[in-house]
């Protein structure tokens, strides 16, 4: 519901008259800074226009001026009170409201007439025509567009000049004045074809000679700016004056019409002797003509930079390489040199330096040179020695393809200046990149021979196979080439190339033993073997010839052959350290211990001998020893090296061997731990550790050896499963024992590892399969009386009374009854065979052997044959003894049932139930019965119910009890 | 509602049989036309503010045509809403006692002064069938025990039963719901003193089935002149009556009558949000239920007394309300039909309004006199008189869909709590479904964590009065700088004005919330017996 209190409403009430009085300020302050400010500035320009129409121009003026003060952007306002300024002759306060209406609007046409109209009046041309430039011609006047033309043209605004002239041209199209004006704007701007139009309408329309001959040169100079030379020559030569001799001459030469030319500079030599510049273009015609000589010495005459180039050009040509360097210097200095230019600076050099040191030192050359800077070279032999002056022209080289300017010239001259500096890898990278190496020989010769110089084998081998294809009769591509092969590891393309070097060279000895060894290394070893045997039969004492043939039986596994090699070597030859080491080896090979010890023995007395090839074979003859079976001499040769601290596996694994073959379990397995820390075990010596820690009783590392073979799937072998199964099972693994046994057993079912297979599986609960286990193994008729007894007690367990009743009577057979009366009395119960039973018992406990248990046995056997009396009997008179144990109260209690003393039998059957000793259920189950038999129906279906929580089974017949 | 009431009935050509509702048809007929006619009014001034912002400043003019959009939208959305309202009688539809009820009143932190006046109040609670009065302590105070037991009321605490005392009010519902078998339930605030009829008065609507509560309307006590609009007519006395209309009426948490099976139906009070009262409703409306609303107060209790307060109550309205439009999209709320959809909508959009717009309208002028640039390329006056007509159209059209309940003061505390409201809409953002904001309840005697209580009430509303000032102040700098146009200035002058009143609502509240009334104070309220 709305309630305002009072309070509340004079709130309001204050609140609103609060905001009415702020915006009344606020609005009376605004208007106050600026009175009517709600008029903007188009009502004021109305109230101008209107106060214009009634001519109170004052008052106008004051309204339009407010109207720019509410909008100073519209600058139809500023035109506006431009006009009235003007109306009122106030030209300056005009002239400020018209600039100031450009400001805003340049292109406004009236602000920018305006503004000129009193610029022009005030004689301020140059900026009225920056003002009228900006007009569009259109609303100009023909007097004011001419007077426009004339100041733009004046001030340099000849493009728009032009524009006006062609305005005015339209109307009147034979002026000779707008011709003129608009021809001369259009050769300052470079409109040659609009000013070859005008000048020659000029030419054709105007009486003045003066201005047809000033058209004339105008038409001339256009002509030649577009290239109509010959128009222009023409057009002088028609009007042929002293004046325009030197054009004609000029002309004539930019025709090459030096024949011409000729007489018209000799003509204007002769009137001016020292004009350097006819005397240069003299000089050209000169060398034009052929005349180099003259031309040179009339350049030399007038030594100026503009016959410099002409003259370097020439003292190129004329072979003066030291005067071609110093002109060419010159005119890289200057700056219209060219990259060209530069390139023969540095030729001049490279040649001038040549020359020099031909001088000091002559260049062998051989080939023919396809440039004369080009000291062509086909091989590395052939190359020059450096030259002292090549610094200068390597600077310039260098410079030349820094700048990538480089011709293909002057990277080829430097290239072959890099080949004589022996700087073959630039060399090469800088012919690799020659645009025409493969289609200009000596480009391709350069290339290939910096490739082979430089190392480069698989660049150099298709530049070499080229070169040798151009030049076949050249072997020394062909070597190198076979080299570069060889080098590639492409025996067999290297041995094809000296084929064909030996085709040129049949007795080449030095490419014959190449080849050999080529040949062996491509596979071809028959051909191999029957070259190094030829070499062989010529050089028979040539070691290095034995040493390869060895090498190449030996590679083709022809051990025998090899040691006929080395061993039929002369003396001489067998002197060599080496071969007796390969010779060694050898026989280790064919196994032939014995002759190995002896080589071996033999290379170790010789000096000189690396120590790690003297170690190499010390550990070899060890290995000899040890396979030999010469123990203490493989020890003695290991200490020797130092086997067991070495940190070379190979030696490591040697010693191992060693030290496991002399029954040496310890150091066998300090040897393999130091192996294994060196690197990880393999399968076999995994297993041999793991062998050894066994033998030295480490069973907890063997087992976790093996299972890490395991694992790793490298234990295949029925003895390392077997192994692993024996440790297993001594960890108590039984279940996985089992399954070592099971995968260790395969084929052999009998025997010891039956056996051990039948402990697992009884041990790991699998009854059947250790039944079976323990039937295999006595199908081996086993005679060990502890295996048969362990057997026996097995079927026992599992119920097979009639077979380990068997076994006790081999086992009593072999060894007597003595210490197993007890077990054969309790075998006999088990078996149910209580008179035996009772026998073995009485036996028992008169031998004293069981002590309370055999009591207990004989009451149990007296028992179960129904001799309760004498059962009863015997438990009252070892009560004592026998009440000391569950087992005993047990049988106690049931004598008790048996004999009717079920209050007895409640009361032990009620203790042991509640001590929970033994099978609570069971004794709960007899509890009940005895009080079953009591009558105590209550405590029986308390007893009976508990038995069944325990897990029992309560018979009917003793709940009907 | 009272004047609307007193209005003499004009039967003329009404033949409708619903209560009031010929009496007010001549008001119904006046919102509906300047409704209708602002909207048309409103298009074309959309039409022309689009053809005429300054696309110069293109981000401040989408902003405003934005801006003017959504305020468009809202009040499309309120006259859909108020569309037609359905009134009561104060005697509401009698009983038969066939119902057993359980009275449920939640306690955690309120002064044992106020709860023992509830209880009280609660324990005279008339009704001829089976009723059963229990509070709800989540506090599990010894001295609320005592007190509970004395006054005949069942004692249930979570706290006492070795319960997670977890979701706040809903939890404790919840909690309560389980341990009670009513069919119906009615909530009390720990601070609503409930008249002896009020079951009486409501039971009656739950005849009909579906009906899954009724909400009575709420009433506060205020100081003089309730400058924080606690009371807040506008939605006790015409939104809750547009809704009611719909069958849709919104629980407001106290003096609400839930029906049990409705509330099993949904798994008892909802608890993801901390407005349990807003959200259980939703849900209700969404799996098909309806409700009814009371428009007569049958209770009284507590509001908010200082400016700390109103921004506690209102911040956790608004966040709670953006959680759900954020979280739980009216529209894409399975169930709800579209009037449904609108206007919970439409409580959503008011907020984001108030958030983000009113302030964004009140900060143009500003920018306008420190730029000196404007928003709209036409004439200021042209704007001035279109603008002049939307505004008053729409001011007609709300005083006629508002009729005599203070709508201008409802858009002030609307406009004036934006910094609270932006707050909380930005927060809704970073709490899901499943993650709950932290909580404070209404006039506890616990510490609260929450800052804004402990706030001056200077410092809490310095954003307010940053803007108030600025918009006081800044035309003169700018005139005297030359900053601005003046015709520019003397345009946003306008506009400023609007501002300054807007914000000058919550600023004077804030600063000055008045005296008591003696009949309103709570000291002596709650003293009675």
């Amino acid at each position: 519901m709305s309630i305002l209190s009072i309070k509340s409403k004079r709130r309001t009430l204050i609140l609103a008259g609060f905001i009415a009085f702020w915006v009344i300020a606020a609005l009376w302050t605004v208007n106050k800074f600026n009175p009517e400010f709600w008029k903007d500035g188009y009502s004021y320009y109305k109230d101008a226009q209107a106060f214009l129409e009634k001519n109170d121009l004052e008052a106008a003026r004051n309204s339009i001026r407010k109207a720019r003060t509410r909008d100073a952007k519209t600058s139809g306002y500023l035109v506006f009170e431009g006009s009235i300024c003007e109306k009122l002759g106030l030209p300056d306060e005009a002239a400020q409201a018209y600039s100031q209406a450009l400001a805003l609007a340049p292109n406004d046409p009236e602000a920018g007439l305006g503004l000129a109209r009193i610029l022009l009046a005030q004689g301020k041309t140059q900026e009225a025509a920056t003002i009228l430039s900006q007009l569009a011609a259109t609303d100009l006047d023909t007097s004011i567009l001419e007077r426009r033309a004339g100041i733009l043209a004046q001030y340099g605004e000849h493009v728009r000049a032009m524009a006006d002239y062609e305005r005015l041209l339209a109307g009147d199209p034979d002026n000779a004045g707008y011709l003129r004006g608009y021809s001369a704007s259009a050769m300052a701007v470079k409109d040659w074809n609009s000013a070859q139009k005008t000048l020659s309408k000029l030419l054709s329309v105007s009486p003045d000679a003066a201005l047809s001959d000033w058209a004339r040169g105008q038409l001339v100079i256009a002509l030649r700016a577009v290239g109509k030379t010959a128009e222009a020559y023409a057009l002088l030569t028609a009007a042929p004056q002293a004046t325009n001799a030197t054009m004609r001459a000029q002309l004539a030469m930019e025709l090459e019409l030096f024949s011409e030319a000729m007489p018209l500079l000799e003509q204007l030599i002769k009137t001016d002797p020292g004009n350097a510049d006819v005397a240069n273009q003299l000089g050209t015609a000169l060398r034009a003509l052929g005349r180099l000589d003259e031309a040179y010495t009339l350049f030399s005459a007038f030594p100026d930079a503009g016959n410099l180039r002409p003259r370097a050009e020439l003292a190129l040509q004329l072979e003066k390489f030291d005067e071609a360097a110093k002109l060419y210097l010159q005119l890289t200095r200057t700056e219209s040199a060219a990259v060209l230019d530069r390139e023969k600076l540095a030729y001049a050099l490279d040649r001038a330096a040549q020359n020099n040191n031909q001088a000091l030192a002559p260049v062998v050359s051989s080939s023919t040179a396809v440039a004369p800077a080009a000291p062509v070279a086909t091989a590395a032999g052939t190359i020059p020695d450096p030259l002292p002056g090549d610094a200068a022209a390597e600077k310039e080289y260098k410079a030349l393809i820094a700048s990538e300017q480089a011709s293909e010239e002057t990277k080829l001259r430097y290239s072959w200046l890099l080949m004589r500096a022996k700087r073959y890898a630039e060399a090469y990278d800088l012919a690799r990149n020659l645009q025409h190496l493969t289609e200009r020989p000596e480009e391709l010769e350069l290339a290939a021979n910096a490739a082979f110089l430089a190392g480069k084998y698989a660049e150099a081998a298709p530049l070499l196979e080229s070169a040798a294809t151009r030049q076949p009769q050249n072997t020394i591509f062909l070597r190198n080439l076979a080299d570069a092969y060889d080098a590639l590891k492409q025996p067999s393309q290297a041995a094809r190339t000296l084929d064909r070097l030996l085709e040129l060279e049949p007795r080449n000895r030095e490419a014959r033993l190449k080849l050999a060894g080529l040949l062996a290394r491509a596979g071809d070893k028959r051909r191999a073997e029957d070259l190094y045997r030829r070499l062989l039969d010529d050089e028979p004492e040539n070691t290095r010839l034995v040493d390869e043939l060895a090498t190449l039986y030996e590679a083709q596994g022809r051990h025998t052959a090899a040691i006929a090699v080395l061993s039929k070597a002369p003396p001489s030859v067998l002197a060599d350290p080496n071969l007796i080491f390969r010779l060694a080896r050898l026989y280790t090979w064919i196994k032939d211990y014995p002759a190995a010890i002896r080589w071996y023995t033999r290379f170790l007395a010789a000096t000189g001998i690396p120590a790690a090839q003297r170690a190499q074979a010390g550990m070899a003859l060890a290995g000899a020893y040890l396979e030999t079976g010469d123990l203490a001499a493989a020890q003695k040769q290991l200490q020797t090296l130092r086997a067991a601290v070495s940190t070379s596996p190979e030696l490591l694994l040697l010693a191992a061997r060693t030290a496991m073959e002399s029954k040496q379990p310890q150091q066998a397995v300090t040897i393999l731990e130091r192996l294994a820390s060196l690197r990880p075990l393999n399968a076999q010596e995994t297993q041999w550790l793991a062998g050894q820690y066994r033998l030295i009783g480490n069973k907890h590392k063997a087992l976790a050896l093996y299972e890490k073979a395991m694992t790793a799937g490298w234990l295949t072998a029925a003895n390392s499963l077997e192994a692993l199964g024996d440790l297993r099972f001594d960890a108590g693994q039984f279940t996985a024992a089992l399954t070592a046994f099971q995968q260790a057993e395969k084929d052999n079912t009998v025997g010891r590892l039956a056996l051990k297979l039948a402990r697992a599986a009884d041990k790991a609960g699998n009854k059947a399969l250790a039944k079976a286990a323990y039937d295999r193994f006595l199908a081996g008729n086993p005679d060990d009386p502890e295996l048969l007894l362990e057997t026996a007690r097995y079927g026992i367990n599992s119920g097979n009374y009639a077979q380990a009743l068997n076994l006790y009577e081999k086992v009593v057979a072999q060894k007597g009854s003595k210490g197993l009366l007890l077990e054969l009395a309790q075998a006999n119960l088990a078996a149910k065979r209580f008179a035996m039973a009772e026998s073995w018992a009485q036996q028992a406990v008169q031998a004293g052997e069981g002590g309370f248990k055999a009591t207990l046995a004989l009451v149990q056997a007296l028992h179960l044959q129904g001799k309760i009396s004498e059962a009863d009997k015997l438990l009252r008179e070892n009560k004592q003894a026998i009440m000391a144990h569950p087992e005993g109260r047990q049988w106690l209690g049931y004598v008790a049932v048996a004999r009717d003393r079920q209050l007895e039998a409640y009361d032990i059957f009620n203790d042991l139930a509640k001590t929970d000793e033994g099978d609570p259920g069971k004794m709960w189950l007899w509890r009940g019965i005895a009080a079953t038999r009591r009558g105590d129906y209550a405590r029986a279906r308390e007893s009976f119910d508990k038995a069944r929580q325990y897990g029992a089974s309560v018979p009917q017949t003793a709940i009907d009890q | 509602m009272l004047k609307i009431l007193k209005r003499k009935k004009n039967t003329g050509s009404c033949s409708s049989k619903r209560f009031f509702d010929c009496e007010d048809k001549p008001r119904r007929i006046k919102a509906r036309f300047f409704s209708f006619l602002t909207i048309i009014i409103g298009l074309f001034y959309l039409y022309w503010v689009y053809a005429a912002v300054n696309r110069e400043h293109a981000i401040a003019a989408t902003l405003f045509l934005l801006a003017e959009i959504a305020c468009w939208g809202l009040f499309c959305f309120a006259t859909i809403g108020l569309w037609r309202l359905r009134f009561k009688s104060p005697e509401g539809l009698p009983g038969d006692g066939s119902f057993s009820v359980d009275i449920f009143i939640p306690t955690y932190s309120e002064p044992l002064q106020y709860l023992t006046t509830t209880l009280r109040a609660a324990s005279r609670i008339e009704y001829a069938g089976a009723i059963e009065r229990y509070v709800l302590d989540d506090a599990g105070r010894s001295e609320v025990e005592t007190l509970a037991m004395s006054l005949g009321f069942h004692y249930l605490s979570r706290p006492k039963s070795k319960q997670p005392n977890a979701n706040a009010k809903a939890g404790n519902l919840n909690f309560g719901l389980r341990q009670t078998h009513g069919d119906l339930v009615l909530v009390l605030d720990a601070d609503q003193i409930a008249q002896p009829n009020m079951l009486n008065a409501l039971i009656g609507y739950m005849r009909f089935e579906k009906v899954a509560f009724v909400q009575s309307k709420q009433s506060y006590l205020t100081q003089e002149g309730d400058p924080f609009y606690n009371k807040s007519q506008v939605f006790y006395d015409i939104v809750q009556l547009g809704m009611d209309n719909n069958d849709m009426a919104i629980s407001s948490g106290t003096g609400v009558l839930y029906r049990r099976e409705a509330l099993e139906s949904i798994g008892g009070f909802v608890e993801w949000n901390i407005v349990e009262d807003l959200t259980t409703s939703y849900t209700l409306h969404a799996h098909g239920w309806k409700s009814f609303y009371f428009p007569h107060a049958l209770s009284r209790g507590l509001a908010p007394t200082s400016i700390g307060g109103v921004y506690q109550q209102r911040g956790q309205w608004a966040l709670d309300t953006m959680r759900i439009f954020i979280w739980d999209n009216p529209f894409f709320k399975k169930g709800l039909n579209l009037l449904a959809r609108i206007q919970y909508s439409t409580v959503a959009l008011s907020y984001i309004c108030s958030a983000f717009l009113f302030p964004f309208f009140y900060l143009i002028p500003i920018w306008s006199y420190v730029t000196g640039y404007t928003i709209l390329t036409r004439p200021e006056g042209e704007f001035l008189v279109i603008r002049a007509i939307y505004f008053i159209a729409m001011i007609i059209a709300t005083h006629y869909l508002c009729y005599k309940q203070q709508p201008g003061k409802q858009f002030r505390m609307l406009a004036g709590l934006f910094p609270i409201y932006m707050s909380g809409i930005v927060r809704a953002f970073f709490y899901p479904i499943g993650k709950k904001p932290g909580y404070c309840p209404n006039n506890a005697t616990l510490g609260c964590s929450l800052a804004s209580k402990s706030k001056q009430p200077l410092m809490a509303i310095l954003p307010q009065v940053v803007i108030l000032l600025l918009n006081l102040i800044m035309p003169f700098i700018s005139l005297f700088f030359g900053l601005c146009e003046p015709r520019i200035i003397a345009a946003n002058i306008l506009i400023s004005a609007i501002a300054i009143w807007s914000m000058s609502q919550v600023v004077w509240a804030a600063l000055f919330p008045g005296d008591w009334e003696p009949e309103e104070d709570p000291d002596n309220v709650y003293s009675l017996d």
